[in-house]
């Protein structure tokens, strides 16, 4: 499809003509124009909101009439869509009313019915409330390595808050981590690692001025649809825009791309790195800002692949963390051997293709956007492949300028706000801190008003999510507690962590707890069900990719007795932290008190009030000024650590200021009394403009190269760490000779728990189907409708072929979404993860395809 | 490249048309996709338009649904194009707002 300007007119012109020439003009037989999205009929109350689904965080406005939500349009007064939505968005209103909505609690007596559809018996809250208090305090007081808590990306900010407040501070257990985890780990260890802080320096207004997209693994016409419209918005509108497309499947993306470079698996770290070389050896990097902003590192190679479980502990995977400097020249011959022939060879991307790519990277003037998802964070080398796409923006200084930078796609509705920002996984503390670092953890304590040395006892980081799982299935953990998320769809390897075989049957003897508003795969698991409000039926807050955190109002009531998440997390915690002290006074009102009244059994506020003062709390995280002793901490007034903290770089505004704006890009500024947010992180200019002159001021120095500065990064100077081509965990053979990539399309959210319930969606998509090459079909002697065997050395599932899907795979690779529980495509993943940031490979396991017969 | 996706746009279309004079399309509409749709969604697609916007883009939906100086729309029997998803807000630009070019992103298959 062609879709430049001059293309589109042109061809506009010939429908015109051609529609005239069939005589078919409407005017003609009196037909009238319809009006089909002006908006609602404006009578119900209006709500503003953000979208359930993916990482964009598209602001909506919800209509309420009768208590009842009946419509859900763009809202065009949030900057990150601008009024734009997808048809998921659109179709928001219905999430809330599927027929099989969970309003009571559920209990399961015999643990054998797991796994089942039966078993399962309606309870009261307070008995289900005191089963799971009495097995969590079993547990915890019995041996706290066995609990484990696994949220989401999906969890709402103030949510994901308390949670990691009564997990770390109330049990000190850092076993907690979210689903993010199988997301965005190689994103989040990737900005670590390179910037020391986390999320992007660029915004979504870089879509309108970006001369050059590069989309690397990333389907964004399916999985990011309203930031595609801006892209080919974009397009369409500017003179010579180009897109290129780089993956290992041709997608809906590659549609509007001006060229598709598909590569072998794994092979986009030599391109990467193709490119890198290009621009050393012909000097056509940005020498001032390599001068000024950069530092050069390599780190530990041949690392192998986290197959196995006891991959941690190894003698290489204790060191898959360790770096070293050097210096340009050594980082250069490393470089040397990618030469565009080399990377030709091992990418299958033709020689003037790579060369025409990285002359986009070398062109001084090109703005260039690089836009990545889960083709490179679900990869063996997830964390590597972040690396070398900032080496070739930072090398060229194509970064923190409109229009220009390295921008890492997000894929859950809070997975930056939430499991990022808030810090919900098994290493951090709020905020970009981490528990292995002593002045994190005295920071972290001064908020919390916890004694000096209080949280030394989890300064040791907890298990991530594969190992969580693979724990239980050995039947290594005793309590299980999960939230917005259904890991018995989701999960890579569920042959292992369902209990499938005749080991791992550990899921049978945990005992799990899911909150849930429909019945899942994983509720199938569950010891009890927590039947919870689902999206606007209580007030929450979203952190989408461009670091924009927003607010969503409570529009409706949770139906029957479904609760607020967060009512259940305090219920438990009063019950299983009765009886404990934290200096001197109970631990419970000490931790959470100032929300809750534990007599009462309820918020001491309603739903607004208690998400501002949570937040507030929240909020002195990136406020030190607020507390005094926090702020000696940041500013390291007695000179007990290292530097300064300058945790201003993350900072939030009060509660009301996203009511009031629809939603702000942190940092966000206090200016004159007016709070101003950031749009381009790192870069001198006026704040008002949305540059970052305040936090450049405070801890920055001005006038560099590009004025930018750094300064959050050791030094202030990002990392250039030189990584390598490894290959991947699996390549094929003659007994698994396909490979085999999963995903997300547009119609269907994740699992399909909430979008399968609409009937136009999944009406427009019923069904999961295999995609794959005429070529491999017709060897293969299978057909369009013919059903398969998918088999790997994980497991094995049934699926129905296409060679018309959504995707076109070439020859020896296939493509199947996980939305479809009846296709448990999941059950055939590896769960081998990429050593760095322990987030698995879901794009390339290895597999046989046999036709079933009949 | 260019010259022979116009030429298939002429020849999509010029079907299309020839398809609506004689009752609009080969198979029936299923009418009924739209009848429960929230208020303000965008409509789904009733009849089957399957693989046509992968190979026209939007000038392959704007030919039926499109507005020129006769009619809007351009095809008996279409649902016009709202205003807002024309360039300037307005259907007499006779161009579409460049955001709102990914059509099947809302108006999926019914």
């Amino acid at each position: 499809m062609d879709i430049s300007r001059r293309g589109f007119v042109k061809a506009t012109a010939v429908a015109l003509a051609s529609a005239a020439a069939a005589g078919t003009m409407s005017s003609l037989m009196g037909c009238s124009s319809g009006n089909a999205t002006a908006g609602a009929a404006g009578e119900g109350q209006k709500y503003t909101a953000v979208c359930r689904f993916c990482g964009c965080g598209c602001g909506v406005i919800c209509e309420v009439k009768d208590n009842k939500l009946i419509s859900v349009t763009g809202d065009p007064d949030n900057q990150s869509n601008r009024g734009l939505n997808c048809v998921k968005g659109y179709y928001l209103a219905k999430i809330l009313y599927g027929e099989d909505r969970l309003t009571v609690p559920l209990i399961r007596d015999d643990s054998s019915t797991k796994g089942t559809d039966e078993g399962l018996r309606e309870a009261t809250w307070d008995e289900a409330l005191e089963l799971v208090s009495s097995k969590l305090k079993e547990t915890w007081k019995n041996d706290k390595n066995r609990l484990a808590f696994w949220g989401s990306g999906q969890q709402p900010i103030t949510e994901g808050y308390c949670t990691a407040k009564f997990w770390k501070a109330g049990l000190l257990s850092n076993n907690i981590d979210p689903n993010a985890r199988l997301c965005m780990a190689s994103a989040v260890v990737g900005f670590m690692n390179v910037f020391q802080t986390d999320e992007p320096a660029g915004c979504y207004e870089d879509f309108d001025n970006a001369d050059v997209f590069v989309t690397w693994g990333a389907n964004m016409a399916e999985a990011h649809p309203m930031l595609y419209s801006r892209l080919t918005a974009r397009k369409l509108s500017g003179e010579g825009v180009r897109h290129y497309d780089l993956g290992t499947i041709k997608t809906r993306t590659s549609e509007s791309a001006d060229k598709t470079m598909l590569f072998k698996p794994n092979t986009d770290l030599a391109i990467a790195n193709c490119i890198a070389n290009y621009l050393v050896q012909n000097k056509l990097y940005d020498e001032a800002f390599v001068n000024d902003h950069l530092q050069f590192k390599q780190g530990t190679e041949n690392i192998g692949n986290a197959t196995d479980d006891g991959y941690d502990a190894s003698d290489v995977g204790k060191t898959v963390d360790d770096v070293a400097p050097i210096t340009f020249d050594e980082f250069a011959a490393r470089l040397a051997p990618y030469t565009f022939e080399y990377t030709s060879e091992l990418s299958g991307v033709p020689v003037e293709d790579l060369e025409e790519l990285a002359k986009v990277f070398a062109d001084k003037d090109a703005k260039v956007m690089s836009l990545w998802t889960m083709g490179v964070n679900q990869h063996n080398r997830g964390t590597w492949m972040n690396h070398n796409l900032y080496n070739i923006h930072l090398l060229s200084g194509k970064i923190a300028k409109p229009g220009c930078g390295p921008f890492s796609l997000t894929g859950q509705p809070s997975a930056c706000g939430t499991a990022r920002e808030v810090g919900t996984f098994s290493h951090r503390l709020p905020a970009d801190l981490v528990v292995k670092n002593p002045q994190h953890r005295r920071y972290t304590e001064a908020i919390w008003d916890l004694p000096e040395g209080y949280l030394d006892e989890i300064q040791k980081p907890g298990m991530h999510t594969v190992k969580i799982f693979r724990e239980m299935s050995k039947g290594n953990l005793g309590f299980l507690w999960t939230a917005h998320n259904n890991w018995a769809q989701s999960m890579p390897n569920l042959t292992r962590f369902l209990g499938k075989g005749e080991d791992n049957q550990g899921i049978f003897d945990t005992f799990i707890v899911v909150n849930e508003v429909y019945p899942t795969m994983s509720t199938k698991y569950a010891d009890v069900v927590f039947p919870v409000a689902l999206w606007v039926e209580r007030e929450g807050q979203f952190g989408n990719a461009e670091r924009r955190s927003s607010v969503f109002e409570k529009a409706v009531d949770p139906p029957g007795e479904a609760k607020w998440d967060l009512w259940a997390i305090m219920e438990v915690a009063r019950r299983v932290l009765d009886g404990e002290q934290i200096d001197g006074e109970d631990a419970f009102d000490h931790l959470f008190g100032f929300i809750y009244d534990k007599d009462a059994a309820d918020f001491k506020g309603d739903d607004r009030e208690t998400n501002r003062a949570i937040w507030e709390e929240y909020r002195i995280f990136s406020n030190p000024s607020m507390n005094e002793k926090a702020k000696a901490i940041n500013d390291n007034a007695d000179g007990t650590f290292e530097g300064k903290l300058k945790m201003e770089a993350k900072q939030l505004a009060p509660y009301d200021e996203y009511l009031a704006h629809h939603g702000l890009t942190w940092p966000v500024r206090e200016v004159d009394g007016t709070w101003l947010p950031t749009k381009w992180r790192f870069s001198n200019g006026a704040q008002e403009d949305g540059f970052d002159e305040v936090g450049v001021a405070q801890y920055g120095t001005p006038g560099l190269a590009n004025d930018v500065s750094f300064y959050k990064s050791a030094k202030s100077k990002p990392s250039v760490v030189f990584r390598p081509y490894e290959p991947p965990a699996e390549t094929p053979d003659s007994e698994f000779p396909f490979y085999f990539v999963t995903g997300r399309l547009l119609e269907h959210w994740h699992t399909g728990t909430m979008t399968r319930r609409i009937p136009e969606l999944d009406r427009a998509l019923p069904e999961a189907l295999l995609n794959m090459s005429q070529e491999d079909c017709t060897a293969l002697g299978v057909k369009d409708g013919d059903m398969v065997k998918v088999t790997s050395r994980f497991g094995e599932f049934d699926i129905k072929v296409s060679t018309a899907g959504r995707t076109q795979p070439p020859a020896g690779t296939v493509f199947a979404p996980f939305f479809a529980e009846e296709t448990l495509i999941n059950l055939a993943v590896q769960d081998t993860y990429c050593p760095l940031s322990k987030e698995p490979d879901y794009k390339k396991t290895c597999v046989s395809i046999a036709k079933i017969e009949g | 490249m260019k010259k022979s996706l116009i030429t298939a746009a002429l020849v999509m279309t010029m079907a299309a048309g020839l398809g609506a004079v004689a009752g609009c399309s080969s198979e029936p509409a299923k009418a009924d996709v739209n009848a429960s749709i929230p208020e303000g969604a965008a409509p789904l697609m009733p009849a089957t338009h399957d693989g046509r916007f992968d190979s026209l883009g939007a000038n392959g939906c704007y030919g039926c649904h499109g507005a020129n100086d006769q009619a809007n729309p351009m095809l008996n029997g279409s649902v016009a194009l709202p205003e807002d998803h024309y360039a300037d807000g307005g259907s007499n630009s006779k161009e579409l707002e460049p955001t709102r070019t990914q059509c099947i992103t809302c108006h999926v298959q019914g």
